[in-house]
């Protein structure tokens, strides 16, 4: 008895897990199923396999076969728990027994034990289907991919020595570096791997070079010319040139920027990293950033800045910007009435005797400049910065570095001539802000209480370089790289050259990250990983959502009903956006530097998981696995907590009290829509859209994907680390895509919503009223489109855009988004002859399944569309044609909808026309083309 | 005055209604009287332009009901069987949207909707959703709707179906004040009783057909029945009640 109830009821809930009028034509079971596992197939076959197979390949630098392993293994993860995430939305009232379940089955002779069962048995069956389906192909393409990909097994220290005096320093040097030169080292990447290293302490110096490298080599220095331009405007401050505090607008011509209305950037905040400028100014082509960099000239900086301004954000914290030293370097020259070039030469580099460090290597030293490689060991030339030269345009070599650091530990020594040298040196070790990770930062050097050295790094083309000074130790070093790897060689060798030096532990220079051996057994233990994290992550994101709905049963069933509603949305607005946000790998630093962003996102503690469970686990890692285990433990108390829960408390209340709470709402006022006709149309669509559930959750998943997607192309202002092409505060193609995209889709959206009925069998009202024909309620169904579609969206990136833009870009834009608007609108009101909500439909017709696509074809327009309104927007005539074009296409639109409306016979609708009997098959003859 | 002229309606050519003819005059309350199937909420569809009639002319005050629709659904009220209501509306919004659609004028409608609120005891409730109204609050709700804007014909599709003995009796007393202001009122029940007390005029359909179309007086005098109730037994119930109850009794004891 008990076990027929069981898979009656079993296959009864399974069948009501998600909302079928969402999801299948006619809403037909089967076909629901099949569309379902289809769609999931879909996108497992057509996006998850390329990627793991692409990304996960093996590639010929380890550190990038490593990062590639890497981002496809958290892209299907992520992937996977958006996916399971979003089936836990569509079948968020199917979880638990609902108002049905009971009155219909509280007279039966049914157990609770069963009807509990049957639930949880039908929604774990849901999971499994969706975690099957979805990595049907990924996860068995992952399993070979994964099993023979990179690892990074954890970081080895050499043994421990007492500190190295600086004349047995290359002995050490020369054994630890054996590492670097097995297969795959750093030093032994293809032919041309060479490094320099500079070690002074206590007066004496020793150059060793490495590899391909000379001990004269020349390299590009990168971001440690930063530490030049600081002691220039030190210098010319000692020199009472300029004052540290001064705003940098002062040292512009004049006309270049306008003053802002409260606090601006000082010379201090560009030495400090405090400005609040972006990293690269926004017009940078980025496409080409070698060649757009060296053409990028004072004007074009200029231009820049007048558009961006130079107002200091309120809390404008450490953010490290080469804009802000490309600026702080083109000011000062500009003061000194000089170009970069020559200012360095005349504060710095002739005073110091530093023959060999200029921005341009003249072509008798020419031979010296060493071949750069990039991660690939493909030689890449060196870059010129253009008008950033203050940021890392600085060629030097190892001697002069040691040269300029002996400098910096000993500015007591330069000789009396110098003495506002001597003075800039000592202002420029003096700590001004935090610099984050415990670190401080005095002008461009960046201070390790800990250690108590200054350090600063570079990385350039494919140059890297790293310099460090103990000033109470009396050393120094540097160590510059012709090639740039992903684990921060130069960085690693220096940091284990300080550890010889203090006798602390040292890294060891082994490789960190080694090729995978693949084989049959590794191949299946990735895929029992793969499937284990997979079906792990599912569980957990499911579980999270019972337990969510668990503590909210216990608040009273009434309030419980409307914050469930609420929950709903926000899990769903958080789940898009959290994978849409989240950060991705750059490198194996930036790891180890984002633990505190990655131990708050599932996505990676998954990650973590797999990694431990596919072996060998990144110490980095460890702490992600951990989260891992305690959130699934957690999720899954929490969700059986929540079955018990509901078993003994929420099931009488359940059949006790009606489903809607009581309204209590003060609030009744509603907008008027123009005469009583259009007004109750309007009025009845804005109630239907904000009191249905149903409808609020299809409206909310395309405006959730296009906030994402939004996000996602503008993200880098809301993280806080920019893309350089993500800078809010200028105009920018990709805020003008992001505000298309969000139009667009709240059109479409709404549109979608529109055409599903609320409660079709109480149109009889509708049909009986005297309403007048269709052209004249037209204007009414017009009016809640454009009242619900557009005007929301458009008046929040109005504030938005004004808030951010100047006043005419920001018009001009709201006027394309406005147009774009109607068009979009007026494409989608073709043959819409029924009032909003209340035409019966044949279920499916919101063709859930094509959003996808709608989405692709929609990006793709957005992004196209404005790289063309971004040239325009900086002319008045091209911006007038464009309006003016886009004006006639939505005229012509409104024109045809109109006109549609006039035909013989077109009446408002309230039942769509029911599937033909016969079916046309659509054959016709070879060339020609239907007519009819 | 409605007039219904050999109307006929066909459902995939099995005829719910056929050939019918009847009038509902002014100043009385025509009872619509019929066993399940008969055809009345087919009629009342009809005359309310829902569906559309096979053959046959329905007519009010002489003009085609079909010839201007808008122009007749601006005199006519209606309540349908089922109190199929937008859910997500409270009764006064739902009121409100009936006035605006019928393009009434908005200050006279919002005292008319008060006054219909507290008359059928909703005003407390007015500002709930319709979903959490019960049956017969449902109900009321709609002949609120109907008599909002003081239409010449109301229709009631089984009115009292749902509605407590209180609101029943006002229900009662209203359609026999509306009638005897003038208006025509056609109303389908199977509460005969109630038919016979405030209904002058009685119909009685029987499988498609009318069976009866006279005043209730004039019915009992010619068949020599006591009651209506007696008359629509004779009329239109074919079946032995007794023998089908026995039946039923013995066929759950299997």
């Amino acid at each position: 008895m008990s076990k027929l109830q069981f898979r009656v009821l079993y296959r009864e809930f399974l069948f009501r897990l998600v909302d079928l009028e969402i999801l299948t034509s006619q809403g037909d079971i089967t076909k629901l199923l099949g569309q379902f596992a289809a769609l999931l197939l879909f996108v497992g076959m057509y996006i998850m396999l390329p990627v793991v197979v692409g990304l996960g390949s093996s590639d010929a630098v380890p550190e990038i076969g490593l990062l590639g392993a890497w981002t496809a293994e958290h892209f299907v993860i992520s992937t996977t728990m958006l996916v399971v995430g979003l089936f836990a939305v569509m079948s968020w009232d199917s979880m638990f027994p609902d108002r049905r379940d009971v009155l219909v089955l509280s007279p039966l002779p049914v157990r609770a034990p069963a009807l509990f069962a049957a639930k949880a048995a039908a929604v774990a069956t849901g999971l499994g289907v969706t975690v099957l389906a979805l990595n049907a192909f990924a996860g068995i393409g992952g399993a070979f991919v994964f099993a023979s990909a990179p690892v990074a097994p954890p970081v080895q220290f050499d043994a421990a020595m007492a500190p190295v005096g600086i004349d047995h320093m290359q002995a050490v040097l020369d054994h630890d570096l054996i590492p670097a030169f097995a297969p795959n080292g750093a030093l032994a990447r293809g032919n041309g791997a060479g490094a320099v290293v500079g070690i002074v302490q206590h007066g004496e110096r020793r150059i060793f070079a490495y590899g391909a490298a000379s001990p004269d080599s020349i390299y590009e220095i990168g971001s440690l010319s930063k530490t030049f331009t600081a002691l220039i405007l030190a210098r010319m401050a000692a020199e009472g040139r300029v004052q540290l505090d001064q705003p940098v607008r002062e040292l512009l011509p004049s006309g270049v920027v306008a003053k802002p209305n409260g606090p601006e950037i000082t010379l201090l905040d560009l030495a400090t990293h405090h400005s609040g400028l972006p990293r690269m100014p926004g017009n940078l082509d980025f496409e080409t950033m070698d060649l757009a960099l060296a053409r990028y000239r004072t004007s074009d900086l200029y231009t820049f800045l007048a558009k961006h301004g130079v107002r200091k954000p309120a809390n404008a914290h450490f953010r490290d910007s080469d804009l802000g030293f490309g600026l702080l370097g083109e000011a000062l020259a500009h003061r000194a009435g000089t170009s970069y070039e020559k200012l360095l030469a005349a504060e710095i580099t002739v005073p110091l005797g530093m023959n060999d460090t200029t921005t341009k290597v003249p072509a008798e030293q020419r031979v010296r400049l060493i071949q750069a490689y990039n991660q690939r060991n493909k030689p890449v030339p060196a870059w010129d910065m253009g008008a950033l030269a203050g940021a890392g345009t600085v060629r030097s070599t190892a001697a002069d570095m040691l040269t300029y650091l002996e400098a910096q530990l000993h500015p007591e020594k330069l000789p009396p001539n110098l003495s506002t040298l001597r003075t800039a040196i000592v202002s420029s070790h003096e700590l001004r802000a935090d610099a984050g990770s415990g670190q401080r930062i005095a002008l461009a050097w960046l201070f390790v209480p800990l250690l108590g050295v200054y350090i600063h790094d570079g990385s350039i083309s494919g140059y890297t370089s790293y310099a460090f000074f103990q000033p109470q130790a009396d050393f120094g070093g540097v160590v510059l790289f012709n090639a740039a790897t992903p684990a921060g060689f130069a960085g690693l060798l220096a940091q284990h050259i300080g550890a010889r030096l203090t006798g602390l532990p040292a890294f060891s220079l082994v490789n960190q990250v080694i090729p995978g051996k693949g084989g049959a057994l590794a191949t299946l233990r990735s895929f029992a990983a793969y499937w284990i994290t997979m079906a792990a992550s599912g569980i957990f994101l499911f579980g999270l959502v019972l337990s969510i709905q668990g503590l909210a049963q216990l608040l009273p069933r009434q309030l419980f009903l409307r914050v469930s509603s609420f929950l709903q949305l926000a899990f769903f607005v958080a789940l898009l956006t959290v994978y849409f946000l989240q950060p991705g790998f750059s490198d194996l630093e930036t790891l180890a530097e984002n633990q505190t962003t990655l131990g708050w996102l599932p996505s990676y503690w998954f990650f973590g998981l797999f990694q431990q469970l596919n072996g060998p686990l990144n110490p980095n890692l460890a702490f992600l696995t951990h989260r891992a285990w305690i959130g699934l433990g957690a999720a899954i108390c929490g969700a059986a907590g929540a079955y018990l829960l509901c078993y003994l408390r929420t099931l009488r209340k359940i059949a006790e009290q009606p489903d809607i709470l009581p309204d209590r709402r003060l609030f009744r006022w509603m907008p008027r829509f123009g005469g009583p006709f259009p007004t109750a149309i309007g009025q009845f669509s804005v109630r239907s859209l904000l009191r249905s559930r149903q409808h609020r959750v299809l409206l909310s998943f395309y405006l959730g994907v296009a906030f994402g997607l939004a996000l996602f192309i503008a993200k880098a202002p809301a993280l806080g680390e920019e893309r350089p092409d993500d800078l809010w505060y200028q105009v920018n193609a990709s805020l003008l895509v992001a505000s298309v995209l969000m139009i667009c889709s709240s059109a479409i959206g709404v549109r979608v919503v529109f055409a599903m009925p609320i409660e079709p069998r109480a149109n009889w009202m509708l049909r009986v009223m005297p309403l007048p024909p269709l052209p004249q309620c037209l204007p009414a169904i017009r009016r809640s489109l454009y009242a619900l579609a557009l005007a929301p969206v458009w008046v929040i990136l109005a504030a938005l855009l004004f808030w951010i833009w100047p006043w005419r870009i920001a018009a001009e834009h709201l006027t394309v988004l406005a147009l774009i608007g109607i068009i979009v609108a007026e494409l989608w009101l073709a043959g819409f002859q029924k009032i909003p909500f209340t035409c019966s439909y044949q279920p499916g017709k919101s063709k859930f399944h094509m959003a996808g696509l709608i989405f692709v074809i929609l990006m793709f327009l957005a992004i196209r569309g404005s790289a063309l309104e971004r040239g325009a927007l900086d002319s008045p005539r091209l911006f007038a044609i464009t309006a003016g074009a886009l004006a006639l296409i939505a005229i012509l639109l409104r024109y045809r909808t109109n006109m549609q409306a006039r035909e013989e016979g077109a009446v408002l609708h309230f039942d769509d026309p029911p599937e033909p009997a016969v079916l046309s098959l659509g054959l016709y003859r070879d060339g020609v083309l239907p007519l009819s | 005055m409605l007039q219904l002229l050999n109307v006929s309606k066909r459902f995939n050519g099995i005829p719910a209604v056929d050939g019918i003819s009847f009038c509902a005059r002014p100043g009385e309350v025509t009872g619509y009287l019929g066993p399940n199937g008969s055809g009345k909420s087919t009629t009342m569809k009809m005359i309310t332009l829902l569906i559309e009639k096979t053959s046959g002319e329905i007519l009010f005050d002489g003009e085609r009901t079909d010839r201007d629709p808008i122009a007749f659904k601006r005199r006519m009220g209606y309540v349908p069987e089922e109190p199929h209501l937008y859910p997500h509306l409270t009764g006064l919004e739902y009121l409100v949207m009936v006035g605006q659609l019928r393009g009434l004028p908005e200050k006279r409608t919002a005292e008319r909707i008060d006054g219909l609120l507290r008359s059928f005891s909703l005003h407390s409730d007015r500002h709930l959703p319709l979903s959490s109204y019960s049956k017969g609050m449902r109900q009321k709700v709609l002949l609120a709707a109907a008599l909002l804007h003081n239409p010449d014909l109301i229709l009631l599709d089984e009115p009292f179906s749902s509605l407590d003995v209180a609101s029943a009796l006002v229900i009662r007393s209203l359609l026999q004040e509306l009638a005897a202001r003038g208006k025509v009122v056609l109303f389908s029940s199977h509460e005969l009783d109630t038919v016979e007390r405030i209904a002058a005029h009685v119909i009685i359909l029987h499988r498609a057909h009318v069976v009866a179309d006279d005043s209730i007086e004039h019915l009992r005098t010619l068949m020599a029945l006591p009651t209506l109730e007696d008359i629509f037994s004779q009329l239109a119930v074919e079946q032995d009640t007794a023998a089908v109850s026995r039946e039923i009794a013995d066929l759950i004891r299997l």
